[in-house]
C-alpha cells in the first residue's frame, strides 16, 4: 500500500512540481540558494573542549547504541585517532601535536549537517533530506546500501553496518532531530559541561562566533570552519589552532556537492538531446551517399550497357551492309561474268559462222 | 512544497525528476521523427 | 549447431579447475549473506567501495563498451563490411553488463532485495544522484543488449519470425546503445567529481566524465580485438570463412580507431593538467610518477604501438597492444576508485582486499567465462546460421 501510494505521489509530484511549482516559490536569487531561514545549528568551540567524552556517552544513550568495550569514563581511548562508526555517531579526538593553554586540543566530530548535503545529492533513493530545522535526515526504509553517500561525504561521516547480514543500515548523527522537534536540545549539547557546544539559529551562531573572534583575537584562528566549507554546514567550529592541525581539511573548497553534481548531471540532457540528432544526421548522410552512389553506379551501368548495345547495333549494321555490298558485288561480278561468258559464246559462235560463211563464200569461187 | 524551495538540492530534485521524464519522451519523439522523415524514402 | 565439444566430455581439466573455483566461491558468497559484508570483505567506513565496485562497475562496464563501439562503427560509421564481429561484440556487451548489474546487486549492495524490487526507480527515485543515472542507463542498456542478442538465440532455437521481427530495430538500437553508453560511461567518471578533495588532484578533474567516455572507446575497441583473437585461438573450428576473411581488416580498422581515440585522450589529459595548473604535482610525489606511468606507459606507448601496427599491417602487434591498452584501463580505473582515492589517509588506514573478496571476484569471472563458452559453442556467434544466411 505505502509503496504504491508513494510511487504514485512520487511520479505525480514530479510532474506537478515540475510544471506547477517550478516558477513559483523558489527562494533563489539569480540561481543562488541561501538555505532554510531560521534553521538551527551547533557551534563547537575547541578552545573550551576538555575531552571529557560526556557528549559521546549522551549520544550513545539517546540513540540506543550498544555499550562500547571501554566505558566512557576511560580517557585512554583518546590515545588513538578514531572516526565515527556505526555504534558511535560522534567521537572526540585529542591532538597532541598542538597546544592551547598548555593542554592538547580536542575536537568533536559528527555529521556536519551540510546546508547542501553531498550525501543527499549522491543517494540514488533520495534517502537523505535537509530538514527546515537544520538536520540532514536519513530514511532507512528506502536505503539500498550502495554506500555512495559514504564516498560522497567530504567529511567522511556516514558509516555502514558491515556486520549486519540482512538489514544493514547507514548510521550517522541525527542532530537529535526527534529531540529538536520536541523543543529539546541535542543530547550532546545539553550534557556538555563547558558549553563547548552551543545550539542556536545558524545565523546567530555565526554572529556569536564572529564576536568571539573579535573579542579574543589571541584565542582563535580567524576563521569559522563550516561557514563556507562545501557550501556551508549547520555545525560550525572555532579553533585556537589551524584547523588542519586538528585533522580538519582546509582544501575542501566552498562548492557544495550538489552543485558539483549539478554541473556533471547537466551534461546528460545534452547527450540525449544531441547525440541522436547527430548520429541520425550522420546515418542519413551516409544512407544518402550510399543511395547516390548506387544510383550513380546504376546510371553508369545503364550507360555502359546502352553504349555496348549501341556499338553492337552499329557492328551488326555494318556487317549487314558489308554483307549486302558483298552480295551486290558478287552479283555484279556474277552478272558480268555471265555476260562475259555469253558474249564469248556469242562471239565464238559468230566467228565460226563467219568462218563457215567465208568457207562457203570461198567454195563457189574456187 | 508549501515552504518553497530553499536549497539547491531540493531545486535539483524537482528539476531532475522532470528532466528524466522529458529525456524519455525526447527519445521516443526522436524515433518517431526519424520514422516520419524517412518513411517515404524508398518511393523515390 | 550441435555442440562440437561434446566429444571431449564434461570432465576436462579446465572444467575441473573452474568447478573447484566456483564451489569454493559459492561457499564464500554464502558466508557473505550469513555474516554480512564484513564477514568476507575489508570494506570499511573510509573505503566503502572495495575491489568489487572497482572491478564490476568501473572496469567491466568499459569492457562492455565493446558492444556500443562496434555497433556504432558498423551501423553508424559506415564499416558495414566488418559485419561479422557485431555478434561477438553484442555478446561481450551483454555478458559484461549482466555481470556488472548482477554481481553488484547480488553481492556488493547491502539490501539486494530492494534493488531487485526497483526501489531506486519506483519507490523513491533519487534523480539528483549520478549513481541513479548510471543505474538507470545500465538497466535500459541491458534491455537494448538483450534485444540485440535475442536474434542469435532465436536462430539457435529456430524461431524465424521472432528473429526477423527483432532485427528490424537494428538501427534504432545501435543509436540507443551509443546514447545510453555515452551517458553512463561518462557518468561513471562524473560520480567522482562530487567529492573534490578525496581523489588525488591528478586524477580529480571536472573533465572526468569526458576522460571516462573517451577511454571507454579505446577500451571497447581493444576488448573486441582481444576477444576475436581469443576466439580465433580456441574456437577457430566454429568460425566461418567470412569471419576469417574479415578478421585482419577488423583488427587493422579497430586498431586504428583505438589509436585515434587514445590520441584524443592524451590531448585532453594534458589540457586538463594545463587548465587547472597541475604541473607541479607531476614530480613532487609518488602519485606524480604513478600518474606519468599510467599516462605515458599505458596510454601514450600503446597508442604509438597501435599506430606502428596499423602502418606496418602487423596484426600481431595490434593484438598484443590491445591487451596492453586494456591493462591501462584497468590501472586507470583502480587508480581513480581505490589507489588514489583517500590519498590523504596514511598508509596504515588504506584498504587491502581480503583473499575472499578476490576469490569471489575470480568466481564470478569464471562463471562468466563458462557462460561465454556455452553460448559461443552453441549459438551462431562466430558463423552465420546456415538457415539464416541473408544479412542486412
Ligand atoms: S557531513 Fe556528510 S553525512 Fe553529514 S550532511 Fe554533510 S555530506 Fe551528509
Ligand atoms: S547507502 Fe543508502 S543512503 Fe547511502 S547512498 Fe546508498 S541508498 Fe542512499
Ligand atoms: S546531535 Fe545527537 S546524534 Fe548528533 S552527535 Fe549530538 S547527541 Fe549524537
Amino acid at each position: 500500500m505505502s509503496i504504491s501510494r508513494r510511487k504514485f505521489l512520487g511520479w505525480m509530484g514530479a510532474v506537478a512540481a515540475g510544471i506547477g511549482a517550478s516558477s513559483s516559490k523558489t527562494a533563489n536569487a539569480g540561481g543562488h540558494f541561501t538555505g532554510y531561514p531560521d534553521s538551527m545549528g551547533v557551534l563547537h568551540d575547541m578552545s573550551l573542549c576538555v575531552g571529557c567524552r560526556l557528549c559521546e556517552e549522551a549520544c550513545n544513550k539517546v540513540n540506543d547504541l550498544p555499550q562500547p568495550d571501554k566505558p566512557f569514563t576511560d580517557l585512554t581511548v583518546l590515545d588513538e585517532k578514531r572516526r565515527t562508526t556505526p555504534t558511535s555517531h560522534t567521537v572526540v579526538n585529542r591532538y597532541d601535536n598542538v597546544e592551547y593553554n598548555g593542554k592538547p586540543v580536542f575536537r568533536k566530530m559528527q555529521c556536519n549537517h551540510c546546508l547542501e548535503p553531498s550525501c543527499a545529492s549522491a543517494c540514488m533513493v533520495a534517502a537523505f533530506k535537509k530538514s527546515p530545522e537544520g538536520a540532514v535526515k536519513y530514511d532507512p526504509t528506502v536505503c539500498v546500501g550502495c554506500r555512495y553517500c559514504m564516498i560522497a561525504c567530504p567529511f567522511e561521516i556516514p558509516t555502514y553496518e558491515y556486520n549486519e547480514n540482512l538489514v544493514p543500515l547507514v548510521q550517522k548523527c541525527t542532530m537529535c532531530a526527534p529531540r529538536i522537534e520536541k523543543g529539546e536540545l541535542p543530547a550532546c549539547v545539553e550534557v556538555c559541561p563547558k558549553e563547548a557546544l552551543i545550539f542556536h539559529k545558524r545565523d546567530d551562531l555565526i554572529k556569536i562566533a564572529r564576536e568571539r573572534i573579535r573579542k579574543y583575537p589571541d584565542r582563535y584562528v580567524d576563521h569559522i570552519y563550516g561557514e563556507h566549507e562545501m557550501g556551508g554546514t549547520s555545525w560550525l567550529y572555532l579553533s585556537p589552532v589551524p584547523f588542519h592541525e586538528v585533522g580538519m581539511r582546509e582544501d575542501l573548497g566552498v562548492t557544495s556537492g550538489p552543485e558539483l553534481a549539478h554541473g556533471s548531471l547537466g551534461l546528460v540532457p545534452m547527450i540525449v538531446g544531441l547525440w541522436p540528432a547527430f548520429l541520425l544526421g550522420m546515418k542519413g548522410m551516409s544512407l544518402r551517399r550510399e543511395k547516390v552512389a548506387t544510383k550513380e553506379k546504376a546510371e553508369a551501368v545503364a550507360i555502359a550497357v546502352a553504349k555496348a548495345n549501341a556499338e553492337g547495333d552499329e557492328k551488326v549494321k555494318k556487317a549487314k551492309e558489308f554483307a549486302e555490298k558483298q552480295k551486290e558485288i558478287l552479283l555484279v561480278k556474277a552478272k558480268t561474268e555471265q555476260e562475259k561468258a555469253v558474249k564469248k559464246a556469242l562471239e565464238e559462235a559468230a566467228e565460226s559462222e563467219s568462218k563457215t560463211e567465208t568457207k562457203i563464200e570461198e567454195d563457189p569461187d574456187a | 512544497m508549501e515552504h518553497g524551495i530553499y536549497t539547491l538540492h531540493d531545486f535539483m530534485k524537482q528539476n531532475e525528476d522532470l528532466t528524466y521524464i522529458l529525456l524519455g519522451v525526447s527519445l521516443v519523439l526522436a524515433t518517431l521523427a526519424w520514422m516520419f522523415l524517412t518513411e517515404r524514402d524508398d518511393d523515390e | 549447431m550441435p555442440d562440437k565439444n561434446s566429444g571431449r566430455g564434461l570432465f576436462t581439466l579446465t572444467n575441473l579447475v573452474a568447478g573447484i573455483i566456483v564451489i569454493i566461491g559459492l561457499y564464500l558468497i554464502f558466508l557473505r549473506f550469513k555474516g554480512g559484508l564484513g564477514a568476507v570483505t575489508n570494506f570499511s567506513d573510509d573505503y566503502p567501495w572495495g575491489i568489487w565496485k572497482s572491478f564490476f562497475i568501473f572496469i567491466v562496464v568499459p569492457i562492455g563498451a565493446a558492444g556500443y563501439t562496434t555497433g556504432a562503427a558498423v551501423y553508424l560509421f559506415g564499416m558495414e563490411k566488418y559485419h561479422s564481429v557485431v555478434r561477438l561484440a553484442v555478446l561481450i556487451g551483454f555478458l559484461s553488463y549482466c555481470t556488472a548489474a548482477g554481481s553488484l546487486t547480488l553481492l556488493d549492495v547491502g539490501r539486494p532485495e530492494r534493488i531487485i524490487m526497483a526501489y531506486p526507480f519506483v519507490v523513491q527515485p533519487g534523480t539528483t544522484s549520478l549513481l541513479f543515472e548510471v543505474a538507470l542507463c545500465v538497466v535500459l542498456y541491458i534491455t537494448v543488449l538483450l534485444i540485440e542478442f535475442l536474434p542469435f538465440s532465436c536462430e539457435w532455437l529456430g524461431y524465424r519470425k521472432a528473429r526477423n521481427w527483432l532485427l528490424k530495430g537494428t538501427l534504432a538500437l545501435a543509436i540507443f546503445a551509443v546514447v545510453l553508453s555515452t551517458m553512463h560511461q561518462s557518468t561513471l567518471g562524473a560520480m567522482w567529481t562530487i567529492t573534490p578533495a578525496k581523489l588525488h588532484p591528478l586524477w580529480q578533474s571536472p573533465y572526468l566524465p569526458v576522460y571516462f567516455f573517451v577511454s571507454s572507446i579505446f577500451s571497447g575497441l581493444s576488448v573486441l580485438i582481444i576477444m576475436t583473437t581469443i576466439c580465433k585461438h580456441f574456437f577457430k573450428h566454429l568460425m566461418n570463412e567470412r569471419y576469417l576473411d574479415e578478421d585482419e581488416g577488423v583488427i587493422l580498422a579497430f586498431g586504428k580507431g583505438a589509436c585515434v581515440a587514445m590520441l584524443g585522450y592524451l590531448t585532453i589529459q594534458v589540457f586538463g593538467l594545463a587548465t587547472a595548473d597541475k604541473w607541479h604535482y607531476l614530480f613532487s610525489s609518488m602519485y606524480g610518477y604513478w600518474y606519468l606511468l599510467e599516462l605515458l606507459g599505458f596510454v601514450a606507448l600503446p597508442c604509438l604501438f597501435f599506430a606502428m601496427g596499423c602502418r606496418e599491417k602487423n596484426t600481431k602487434l595490434i593484438r598484443w597492444t590491445a591487451v596492453w591498452t586494456l591493462l591501462g584501463i584497468i590501472l586507470n580505473r583502480f587508480n581513480v576508485t581505490l589507489l588514489c582515492y583517500n590519498y590523504h589517509l596514511p598508509f596504515s588506514e588504506k584498504y587491502t582486499p581480503t583473499w575472499m573478496e578476490v576469490w569471489i571476484l575470480i568466481t564470478v569471472v569464471t562463471i562468466v567465462g563458462l557462460v561465454f563458452r556455452f553460448i559461443v559453442t552453441r549459438m551462431p556467434i562466430l558463423y552465420d546460421h546456415p538457415d539464416f544466411k541473408s544479412h542486412h
